[in-house]
């Protein structure tokens, strides 16, 4: 039997590369930006309202200030699906603060050019900004999607304890996925010779 | 395990593993070069970079003070 890539969640406790369902990726589109404030709530339903950060703003005013605690309810583009947690056991084990976790995307969202160049493994093809996460039909089952680097999105520690966590990545794979992160983001790329100075 | 796995890297081409060994088992520095073409291939590739960096100091993780506010 082939080695697995993912295995089952080992215990309570959260591990980079760990891979969870239903997760928030959020992603500003545009300005201006529209922030909500609670108006008022009925039996089924909190209402809000919305305002333009060009216009004359809520009572009080807009709290976009470090010293104000910043605004809550910003309204942005949200999808809900697959992420992979990207933070350092490190950090979290001793950060209270946030989480990093990047997207994972179903790979139908690539052409099929770039399925073909982003699971063929040759060096040199493929993507910097997104990781290829092959198929695995033992559990934890995975279809073959990819994460996507560019699309990171923080979060409290308390949003990934009330999530459902799906696998982890076995050693191999995070080690891989770490170095193309690191790569994505800090690689050094060749030039020509008559580039260099 | 260590002694097959260099045997491995001086015959590459007729060595077996025993029945036994896994490559994904053995200490990074002894895992066979993987050359061809295949996404785990490169998984392989990628880790084994990975591991080959420099390791830094653990500072633990965090920052000091009260940031758990946004």
């Amino acid at each position: 039997m082939t080695d697995r890539l993912y295995l089952p969640p080992n215990g309570a406790e959260i591990l980079q590369g760990d891979i969870f369902d239903q997760m928030p990726s959020v992603y500003v589109e545009s300005r201006p930006l529209l922030v909500g404030r609670r108006w008022k709530q009925d039996d089924t339903r909190d209402i809000w309202q919305v305002h333009r950060e060009d216009g004359p703003g809520p009572n009080g005013g807009f709290k976009w200030r470090m010293d104000q605690g910043g605004e809550s309810g910003m309204l942005v583009h949200a999808h809900l699906g697959m992420a992979i947690v990207l933070s350092h056991d490190c950090e979290i084990e001793n950060d209270r603060s946030a989480r990093t976790l990047a997207m994972i995307r179903p790979i139908g969202q690539l052409k099929e050019a770039a399925q073909e160049a982003l699971f063929s493994g040759r060096p040199g093809d493929g993507f910097y900004a997104i990781f290829p996460l092959e198929r695995q039909t033992d559990d934890p089952k995975l279809e073959r999607s990819f994460v996507d680097f560019r699309r990171l999105t923080t979060m409290r520690p308390d949003v990934l304890a009330a999530s459902r966590r799906i696998a982890s990545l076995s050693e191999e794979l995070r080690s891989a996925v770490a170095q193309s992160f690191k790569l994505y983001l800090f690689r050094r790329v060749e030039r020509p010779a008559a580039d260099v100075r | 395990m260590v002694m097959a796995a260099i045997a491995f890297e001086e015959q590459r081409s007729d060595f077996q593993f025993g029945p036994d060994v896994k490559w994904s088992e053995l200490p990074v520095p002894f895992r066979p070069r993987v050359e061809d073409a295949g996404v785990r291939a490169m998984y392989a590739r990628l880790a084994r970079d990975y591991e080959a960096e420099p390791t830094v100091p653990d500072l633990g993780g965090g920052v000091p003070g009260d940031l758990y506010q946004l």
